[in-house]
């Protein structure tokens, strides 16, 4: 039967020693955390790494969590500095383990160029500055508020939206070097 | 004439208007802006580029029961390796790449049962408690198959496990207990150990009797289990299998286990001897402790190297 508990309600009884509640926590927010940690290094290895490192510094700093937010904001914040720690030390700019085994070849079909659309944008991702990766990855692929993403990167909202803005700018430019002769724009 | 939308207005609208969620008036606006706007079109661009990303493909069980026992062993820092701990190497096993790691065997009992993870010193019913201390002082790697102070629960010495083994292999096999008393963390542990006499299990089989007796054994306790239990002894044991496909099934039990005061829940125990060579003895150990029906939250796991006592 599912906990229905809050977060708030599941860490103060963790932090009063029931650790069993730790993970039903993490059950609850082991999805989110992953695809995020997906989307930031573009590759699942990874990504499993940084979600296990977010958690475990989630498990070890539960003391430090002051109850003035949401659990789930101040673990995406975890869940990003694990990612940027992580995307330092691979200091990853070149094909991710995933990219290797796709070899898309863009001549050949309708499903390898989906894939081969995939990867450039990730790669492209990659490339953009920290902040504005952060920010397009949480605004437009994790469908996180300007509020939330505020409160995550402690920068105001208005700098948020700047940094979305940006970002995508600089990503459609990354693309468009990439290839040129793609036209990707949809009409809506 | 209507006021030209204005672009930051237009850029917060953008996500919501590839998807369609905007009224047709607002959509107009949206367009006749983008017509005239290159920063605007160029961020559109971007947005469609984005949506052929999707999703990651959804965590698969395997990977969430790895993640659990990853985060849940975390509780003490690991102490300084132990002579044995260096002779016997640490393998970490990559389930999904290098996030998936085993904690060095003397490492992982001074951290599991000096362990406050699941208990913090709560009512215990009754079951004998070791003091915390001593038991993260534990410098041997020894699953022992004779226990001091043992309570209940069916435990063998040293000599009666050598008859057992000379009486040949099906004298020992998987055994099921059905234990009513209530563990703490640490209870549950010393319980697991106590039950499993792993020494014995370890002597009687090899690498190559996985093979063709780890299903076997498996049926053999889901059957002496029976009930819901059976089917939770069959799943948790296949998880524990792609994780570690060198793994024997030695023991299982349905017991009451109270990681808090008032707190109670009925667990499944699984122990298993294991190796990651193809041949050889089954010369590690690991036991691990689920929720009855729920192999995904891993509520107790512990690993060692089995050596016999001196």
């Amino acid at each position: 039967m599912a906990d229905a508990r809050s977060d708030h309600d599941l860490l103060h009884s963790f932090l009063g020693g029931d650790q069993t509640t730790f993970a039903e926590l993490m059950r609850r927010h082991e999805d989110k955390i992953f695809a995020l940690a997906y989307r930031m290094t573009g590759d699942r290895a990874d990504a499993l790494d940084a979600t296990q490192d977010a958690f475990i510094s989630a498990f070890k700093q539960a003391k430090s969590f002051r109850f003035d937010s949401a659990f789930g904001t101040w673990l995406y914040r975890i869940a990003m500095n694990s990612c940027h720690d992580l995307l330092r030390k691979r200091k990853r700019w070149g094909p991710t383990s995933e990219e290797n085994q796709d070899k898309p070849d863009r001549s050949v079909s309708a499903v390898d160029d989906s894939v081969a659309a995939r990867i450039d944008v990730t790669r492209a991702l990659a490339q953009l500055p920290d902040e504005y990766r952060e920010a397009v990855v949480m605004y437009d692929l994790g469908g996180i508020s300007y509020d939330e993403i505020s409160g995550i990167t402690g920068a105001p909202i208005g700098t948020v939206k700047s940094r979305i803005s940006r970002g995508r700018r600089q990503l459609a430019g990354l693309l468009e070097h990439r290839d040129p002769s793609s036209e990707s724009e949809r009409t809506t | 004439m209507k006021e030209a939308m204005d672009h930051d207005l237009v850029s917060e609208l953008l996500d919501r208007h590839i998807r369609g969620e905007l009224t047709p008036e607002l959509a107009a606006e949206v367009e006749t802006h983008l017509a005239g706007c290159a920063d605007c079109s160029t961020e559109l661009k971007a947005l469609n580029a984005l949506e052929t990303t999707g999703e990651p493909a959804p965590l698969t069980e395997l990977e969430r029961a790895g993640l659990r026992r990853a985060v849940l062993t975390q509780a003490v820092p690991l102490p300084d390796a132990s002579p044995a701990a260096a002779a016997t190497p640490t393998e970490p096993s990559r389930a999904g790449g290098g996030w998936y790691q085993f904690l060095g065997a003397a490492a992982l009992i001074a951290a599991v049962l000096g362990f406050a993870y699941l208990g913090f010193g709560g009512d215990t019913g009754g079951n004998d408690t070791a003091a915390t201390s001593e038991s993260a002082d534990e410098p041997s790697l020894q699953m022992e198959a004779q226990e001091e102070g043992a309570e209940g629960g069916s435990s063998l010495t040293q000599d009666a496990a050598a008859g057992s083994a000379a009486a040949g292999r099906d004298a020992v096999g998987p055994t099921f207990e059905q234990e009513i008393k209530r563990y703490d963390s640490e209870g549950l542990n010393r319980f697991a150990k106590r039950g499993l006499s792993l020494v014995v299990f370890s002597k009687t089989y090899v690498a190559e009797d996985v093979s063709t007796l780890r299903d076997e054994f498996v049926e053999r306790l889901a059957n002496e289990a029976g009930g819901d239990l059976a089917e939770t002894i069959r799943t948790c044991a296949a998880l524990v299998f792609t994780q570690t496909p060198g793994a024997l099934p030695a023991y299982a039990a349905e017991a009451d286990f109270e990681p808090a005061r008032g707190k109670e829940s009925r667990v499944l125990v699984l122990g298993f001897a294991f190796t990651k060579e193809e041949t050889g003895p089954l010369a590690r150990a690991m036991v691990w402790a689920w929720p009855v029906g729920d192999c995904e939250t891993v509520l107790h796991y512990t690993e060692d190297i089995i050596r016999p006592r001196k």
